[in-house]
């Protein structure tokens, strides 16, 4: 496997509220390599966005604060923790090392600075760029994702653009200055199914061209299957399981996973079968179940599910955070009359 | 909940019988922009829709984003008044009728809406929600109804005094579907009723409208942007673009024969969480064109793959493709 880009160990990140802590992620490792895409998915409140934003340090504090764990981010040989950096540092390293993408682009966009500004500024700061120079760079750019009349359009305000191209504009933004590693949380979720499917495209692209490393956060497990080398599922602060797209749509071990895959429609001969719901709702985070967090809601949970589940290792890069991956473990009695 | 709710009908037969909703021609079109010394411009939401529902059946309508698909939905259960076409519900022209006379149409046709955070009033209580429609129509014995479609909709009888906001979202759209269901209507029009959900609370929502329309022999007309959803819950689907009616067809042809450049776009953009099944994509250019100012001729063909000078000019109309399948493409 290439060398890593971003290694996250062991991150917690909670919102400290009147009501008590929100444990929004719990103890999350993971690693993206370079040219890798990888998927983050999970219901909405599962923790997708903080283990983005804790990455980005970008976490309102107060009432957030990322408690504990290390942020690895390589770069040539040498690896820096990006909880020990200050905003200073921080602000060098965003934007040029590593890139976000937001679910609304309004909210990164700046409405009263033209769009042209913004695609420059960052080549300016991080690269000594002349004007001239970046507004070269800036007009490739918005080529390559595809605005047409790029050169006309650098003097026009985010609102002069439609939805999807506001979207496509971010996406030049976060690449202008080749960042090793771009997040995209739910870049698509606005969009329509067209226009995500260009925007998809688009990323996939870049992601095999350059070897940018990208984590794409999403709820739709049909963008992870169709775009993502490995898929990472997320359930109540934690990631419950992991493995290649491969391992985790032909053989998902954990009962959540299963769950959410029978809980889709499929497009294809099987699209009126019945739905398989997982009952129940989603845990409060302030006071999530001991043991293994899915158990109120697992159709499978045995007495054991009480004690936290161990991360068990399947073979390839597949793993599972349940107990019956555990070898032995399926004879155990069922925990009846346990479930909510 | 699983294996009774599987649909025994066949999908592929064209629907014999009278359809219980006709919309004919129907428009609804938006002045806007108007203002001092300014002329309104006319934005055509809805531009000419013409399509049957049959008793029993639930009709699935997809489009992107501003295709008209709420506009539609709500001129026919007269939220809005149409600008031009008419509305066919069991042999009654709805369109035509003054509102009196709406009146007792009024409760056969009801609605589920999108949003279940702002669809319900913050200021009552569940039970007063659901209980409403059977006191706005004096219906008796009410306190035992709202008891009987909470159950119905599998939300505790004991909820009838808290207020929406102590609950989740699918538990709101029970509410909403409990409210919709309480005159026993005949028609129940859903508008992005999961879109709002989880997909975990999506597949309880969708698998209780199943359920329901079995039990009470309900007629959908079911409104999504995700065609995978649609095609789930739809015996029949009608495909909307740019305020039109693009393709018509059982689910079964509109999910493995499309006929219309955009419905096979449409099918080969939406995200299928099978890796064994992905496929190449047709990529479309650009974006859905505004409203305000349609292309000409075909609205679709800026961004059509095949469009040929004939598609700049000529506004194809819908015609017969398949067996109980239309399409309005010159090519189709
Ligand atoms: N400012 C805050 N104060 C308190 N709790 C918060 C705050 N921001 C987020 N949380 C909590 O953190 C948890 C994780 O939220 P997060 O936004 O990461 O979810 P997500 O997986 O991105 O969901 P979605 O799919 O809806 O975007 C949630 O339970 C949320 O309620
Ligand atoms: N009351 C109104 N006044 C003016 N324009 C309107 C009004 N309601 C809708 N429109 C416009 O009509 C068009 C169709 O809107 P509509 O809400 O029916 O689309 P939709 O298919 O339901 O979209 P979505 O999937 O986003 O819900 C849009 O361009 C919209 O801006
Ligand atoms: S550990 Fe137990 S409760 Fe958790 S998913 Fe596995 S079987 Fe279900
Ligand atoms: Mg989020
Ligand atoms: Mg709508």
């Amino acid at each position: 496997m290439p060398e890593p880009v971003l290694e996250v160990r062991d991150l917690k990140t909670q919102f400290f509220t009147r009501d008590g802590v929100v444990k929004a992620v719990d103890g999350v490792s993971f690693a993206v390599h370079r040219g890798e895409a990888v998927g983050l998915v999970g219901e909405s409140g599962c923790g997708k966005s903080m283990t983005s934003l804790s990455v980005m340090r970008l976490i309102p504090q107060p009432p957030g604060k990322i408690v504990a764990g290390e942020v690895l981010l390589h770069d040539e040989g040498t690896a820096q923790d990006l909880l020990k950096l200050d905003e200073s540092e921080m602000q060098h390293i965003r934007g040029r090392l590593l890139s976000m993408i937001f679910q609304d682009p309004m909210t990164s966009l700046n409405p009263v600075l033209t769009i042209g500004f913004q695609l420059t500024e960052p080549l300016k700061i991080h690269f000594n760029m002349s004007e001239d120079d970046a507004r070269k760079r800036a007009v490739e750019l918005l080529q390559q994702v595809g605005i047409p009349a790029a050169a006309e359009r650098l003097n026009d305000y985010p609102h002069q653009f439609s939805g999807g191209m506001r979207q496509r504009v971010m996406v030049a933004i976060a690449l202008a200055c080749n960042p090793k590693m771009l997040i995209a949380d739910e870049p698509t979720t606005a969009l329509d199914v067209t226009v995500q499917a260009q925007l998809l495209d688009l990323i996939k692209e870049l992601n095999r061209e350059t070897g940018t490393a990208v984590l794409i956060i999403t709820h739709d497990l049909g963008v992870v299957a169709d775009l993502c080398d490995r898929v990472m599922v997320m359930y109540a602060g934690q990631i419950i399981e992991s493995g290649t797209g491969d391992e985790i749509f032909d053989h998902p071990q954990h009962p959540y996973t299963v769950g959410l895959m029978q809980s889709v429609p499929r497009l294809g001969p099987t699209v009126r079968d019945p739905l398989v719901p997982i009952e129940g709702m989603p845990p409060d985070l302030i006071a999530p179940p001991a043991g293994c967090r899915f158990r109120p809601r697992c159709p499978r949970a045995i007495a054991k599910c009480i004690e936290p589940p161990p991360r068990v290792f399947l073979g390839g890069e597949h793993y599972s955070s349940c107990w019956l991956a555990v070898e032995g473990v399926e004879d155990e009695p069922a925990l009846a009359g346990e479930r909510a | 909940m699983t294996q009774q709710t599987r649909d025994a009908r066949p999908t592929e037969a064209p629907p014999s019988g009278d359809p219980i909703l006709r919309v004919q021609g129907l428009k609804k079109h938006f002045p806007v922009g108007g203002g001092f010394l300014r002329k309104a411009s006319i934005l055509k939401a809805v531009d000419g829709v013409s399509f049957d529902v049959y008793p029993g059946e639930t009709f699935g309508l997809v489009g992107e984003s501003g295709c008209g698909k709420s506009t539609l939905a709500q001129t026919i259960v007269r939220l809005y008044e149409p600008t031009a076409g008419t509305i066919n519900f069991n042999g009654n022209d709805l369109s035509a009728l003054s509102a009196s006379r709406l009146r007792p149409h009024r409760r056969e046709i009801q609605m589920i809406f999108q949003d279940p955070y702002s669809s319900l009033d913050p200021r009552m209580t569940v039970g007063g929600i659901v209980e409403e429609p059977l006191r706005n129509y004096g219906e008796p014995d009410r306190r035992e109804r709202v008891r009987e479609l909470l159950l119905q909709v599998g939300l505790n009888a004991y909820f009838v005094n808290r207020y929406p906001h102590e609950f989740s979202g699918g538990q709101r759209q029970r509410i909403g579907i409990a409210r919709a269901i309480a005159l026993n209507p005949k028609l129940v029009v859903c508008d992005e009723p999961v879109s709002a959900l989880d997909v975990s609370i999506q597949a309880q929502v969708l698998n209780l409208l199943r359920g329901l329309q079995q039990e009470k022999g309900l007629t959908y007309l079911f409104i999504a942007h995700n065609l995978a959803v649609v095609a789930h819950i739809s015996d029949r689907i009608g495909v909307m673009y740019l305020g039109k009616m693009v393709e018509v067809g059982s689910t079964k042809a509109i999910t493995t024969d499309p006929r219309h450049p955009y419905t096979k776009a449409l099918l080969s953009a939406a995200p299928i969480p099978q890796r064994h099944l992905r496929r190449e994509r047709i990529i479309l250019r650009g974006e859905v064109p505004s409203p305000l100012n349609p292309p000409t001729g075909c609205r679709f063909h800026p961004r059509c793959p095949i469009a040929a000078d004939r598609c700049t000019q000529e506004e194809p109309e819908l015609r017969v493709v398949g067996p109980g399948q239309t399409a309005a493409c010159h090519f189709a």
